[in-house]
């Protein structure tokens, strides 16, 4: 049997910033193996970005309510010291966002953030070994010329490459879990397949879990084994990526997949 | 009308009020200045030579026996549209200049902006003692020489909003209608930068009120017998160990004149 | 390379335009230097005569390069009142103003990084709002009165220091530097309020924004996002400020200066303008110009280390 990486039970959050308290995800339930890529699907405010960035501990603390359980590796993120979250934040746990133009630091050359969790979880890896590794992440990411890259600033890089980067960054500390939300949207389409298909190489070489959030249905379906349906915060439907797509169960999710538009590949 | 009642509803904050507070307290006294001061502001009397503060003399006697109080009603007076007429030449030309700049670009632009930079190089208040110093003082020749050395920080402002301004839609929507260049410039661009001028408008005062008290403290500013709140503190720091009131109630008018208005400029831009 | 070569051109430009306007400025006054020279009572021949060897003559353009020609070998003119080369009046005149200059920035730099720092990192409290009044506050006050503040409270109350007492950089440099102190701080204040009261608006800006929560993704500690990340970022517009801020330092120093009774650029202005020593005037402006446009050459350079976006090819 394959290990569970992530399991979510119950996982709630409401809103405190106005006067009424709102209740944006509710009674979200699954589970996440190694290995596995997991789609999760839904209009926006559906409740899947917060979700994700509730796993990546990125949700403020303030104006803002949990409930429920985030287990991974059977621990609970959520009621987690923040010391030891930290700790697990960009070495077992990374993410990717929607802005690779504004996603990376401005100010500081790409292999300084390349490198930056494997400075802060594993100090005892000397400054040369950082960098070989930096270097070695660019270049898994099909990067032309990893030396210039990584020398370079932000500014310096297309919209794609910089997703690369962003990629790269993420992986540099080997985590279990990637967590990527809709990080091919502001791309234009062929930087989008590439993306897709840097991430399901990465899946298989390392068998890092997946948690890939998108809008999208044509993107789930490429790179998903197993696929969650969301609306308002709640869960439409989950299965297996064919079973969605070839004989979903709820009208919400029938409605969805026809409206994706018919693109003969 | 509807539209003031509307504008005071979303600037309402806490900023706003202290500022308008602060502000019109000032004007008052500044204009009951021009008709009324508990003494003449000249008026000497040898009994009350540094005269603490007192019910007579709410703010002391200086070293005449002249009532403070009466000398920074009329100071205030002096500052006050002092600065309003250093603004206002400062703003006219500025637009002027800095409207034609951003407006046709080009050549004449690249000059005057080149000498707009080299203007720059100058501290206003240094700019201003050298025009006095060609000029000779006089509350005129402060005036004149404040306004031109405001010139290029306005212009600069102007220029960078029609440089902005000259490329949206409306503005070529109106060419196409045939409005000529001075229409454009004047009816339809100058409303639109207006929310920006006025803000550097308050800006410019109060850098104005600072100048203008430092001239006067440096004694090039309004002459003497006439009272000025920057000469009062030169003045006064003779006799800082005996009578430190004298020092501290005309510092504290342009404290709180500065203040007053500052507040009112960032409430005005508060959302 | 290129690019600081670009900028050091346009520098020198505008430093020639400075020249011009400077020296233009003292053309149209009105009044013959000849006269003023000589005085009152001069014959008119006497007075063509020093015309013709002043080159008060000759055509205007032709008059400006003979004096930028002087003035780039260190000759400044002479004196009307005091009949002596005015580099030599000023020479010595320059260090003061520019150690007070450099000193207030220093200043202003030290105390309103951390003060920022900590403002933004206490946003919307009790603190934060008790130091936004006293910003406001300390923005609002001219420095000269600052500096009267300072004199009777320190020198007058505390007896901290003798008002007036100032000692020359030659005669002993540390008591100088211990004098200059509290007009430093005096010309500092508002700029520091500016200061700071900017960082923390830009730290809070900067914190909103998207790479902060990637850094935070990495398992960076708050301390760790502000220093490694926000502060260098938020430091940007700071410089341009502190850039602009050099000018008005200098011309605060010039006020400052009387009220602590030292003897520097201010001092030496403020004489040759009641003296209409038109050479002096001249000299000294010219000479605060070309260090605002100096200080402004170094802060540009400056932002281009910390802006990598502002370095082209």
């Amino acid at each position: 049997m394959a290990e569970t990486i992530l399991e979510v039970k119950d996982f709630g959050i409401e809103f405190h910033d106005h006067d009424r308290p709102e209740r944006v995800v509710e009674h979200v339930d699954f589970s996440l193996q190694k290995g596995e890529i997991l789609g999760i699907v839904g209009e926006s405010g559906s409740g899947k970005s917060m979700t994700a960035l509730a796993i990546a501990g990125l949700l403020p603390r303030k104006k803002l309510r949990k409930e429920g359980q985030i287990l991974f590796l059977g621990e609970d993120l959520m009621t987690m010291e923040r010391k030891k979250l930290r700790s697990l934040q960009g070495d077992e746990i990374s993410m990717i966002f929607q802005e690779p133009m504004t996603a990376l630091n401005p100010t500081m050359r790409v292999g300084m953030q390349v490198e930056e969790a494997l400075r802060i979880h594993h100090p005892e890896v000397s400054a040369e070994e950082r960098k070989r590794r930096a270097l070695a992440w660019l270049k898994n990411v099909e990067m032309d010329d990893p030396e210039r890259v990584y020398e370079a600033y932000p500014h310096e890089l297309s919209g794609g490459m910089r997703q690369r980067v962003m990629i790269a960054a993420a992986m540099v500390g080997n985590p279990q879990l990637l967590i990527a939300d809709e990080c091919t949207t502001a791309l234009d389409v062929t930087v989008q397949a590439q993306i897709i298909r840097l991430l399901l190489e990465i899946n298989q070489k390392e068998q890092v879990s997946v948690l890939f959030i998108s809008h999208d249905l044509s993107l789930i379906r490429q790179i998903s084994h197993r696929v969650i349906v969301m609306q308002l915060g709640h869960i439409v439907e989950q299965g297996d990526v064919e079973q969605i797509f070839n004989a979903p169960q709820e009208e919400y999710t029938k409605h969805l997949i026809a409206a994706i538009p018919q693109v003969v590949l | 009308m509807k539209t003031i009642r509307e504008w005071i509803k979303k600037h309402r904050n806490f900023n706003f009020f202290a500022g308008a507070g602060i502000t019109s307290l000032i004007l008052l006294v500044a204009l009951v200045g021009i008709f009324y001061t508990p003494y003449a502001s000249t008026e000497m009397n040898a009994a009350a030579k540094n005269a603490a503060p007192s019910l007579q003399h709410i703010m002391g006697c200086d070293n005449y026996g002249r009532d403070i109080f009466s000398r920074v009603m009329e100071g205030i007076r002096n500052t006050f549209f002092i600065s309003l007429a250093t603004v206002a030449i400062g703003t006219f030309a500025g637009i002027l200049v800095g409207s034609v700049c951003g407006y046709f670009g080009g050549l004449p632009d690249d000059i005057l902006m080149r000498v707009n930079d080299a203007l720059f190089a100058f501290p206003s208040i240094l700019l201003a003692l050298v025009i006095i110093s060609l000029l000779g003082t006089g509350t005129i020749n402060v005036v004149l020489a404040l306004g031109i050395a405001f010139i290029p920080s306005f212009a600069r402002i102007v220029r960078s909003e029609y440089k902005k301004q000259v490329t949206l839609d409306y503005v070529q929507s109106a060419r196409l209608m045939g409005a000529g260049h001075l229409r454009l410039i004047f009816v339809h661009i100058l409303p639109n930068i207006v929310p920006v001028l006025l803000s550097s408008v308050m800006i410019g005062f109060n850098n104005a009120v600072l100048a203008e008290a430092g001239l006067s403290y440096l004694g090039i500013g309004v002459q003497p017998p006439e009272a000025s709140l920057g000469r009062m503190l030169s003045e006064a720091q003779s006799y800082l160990f005996t009578a430190p009131w004298y020092a501290l109630f005309p510092g504290l008018v342009i404290v709180l004149m500065v203040l007053g208005f500052a507040l009112l400029a960032e409430g005005m831009t508060e959302e | 390379m290129k690019h600081y070569g670009k900028k050091l051109i346009a520098m020198l430009l505008t430093l020639l335009g400075v020249s011009f306007i400077v020296f233009a400025a003292f053309e149209i006054i009105p009044g013959d230097p000849a006269l003023s020279k000589l005085g009152d009572n001069a014959t008119p021949e006497a007075l063509a005569a020093l015309r013709a060897q002043m080159g008060l003559d000759r055509p205007f353009l032709l008059r400006y390069l003979d004096w930028l020609g002087d003035c780039l070998k260190g000759n400044l003119g002479e004196s009307y009142s005091y009949h002596m080369p005015v580099i030599r009046m000023i020479g010595d005149k320059l260090p003061i103003t520019l150690t007070m200059t450099i000193l207030s920035m220093l200043l202003t730099l030290l105390i309103s990084v951390p003060a920022g720092v900590l403002l933004s990192k206490y946003a919307y409290s009790k603190f934060d709002r008790a130091g936004y009044v006293a910003n406001q506050f300390l923005m609002a006050i001219p420095s000269f009165f600052l500096g009267i503040l300072l004199t009777w409270f320190f020198g007058l109350i505390l007896k901290w220091f003798t008002p007036g007492g100032y000692v020359s950089y030659k005669k002993d440099f540390w008591a100088f530097l211990s004098y200059l102190f509290l007009p430093s701080i005096a010309i500092a204040i508002p700029k520091c309020a500016m200061s700071i009261k900017l960082l923390r608006s830009a730290i809070l800006a900067e914190a909103d924004k998207d790479y902060v929560r990637t850094a935070y993704s990495r398992g960076n500690s708050t301390m760790e996002v502000l220093y490694r990340h926000v502060l260098k970022n938020a430091m940007i517009p700071l410089v341009t400020f502190w850039g602009m801020a050099v000018a008005d330092t200098i011309a605060g120093s010039i006020v400052v200066e009387q009220v602590f009774n030292i003897p520097g650029l201010g001092r030496i202005l403020l004489t040759s303008i009641s003296h209409r020593d038109y050479p002096v005037v001249e000299a000294v402006i010219l000479l605060i110009a070309f260090v605002v446009v100096l200080m402004n050459f170094i802060v540009d350079l400056l932002y281009r280390r910390l802006d990598p976006r502002m370095r082209k090819g």
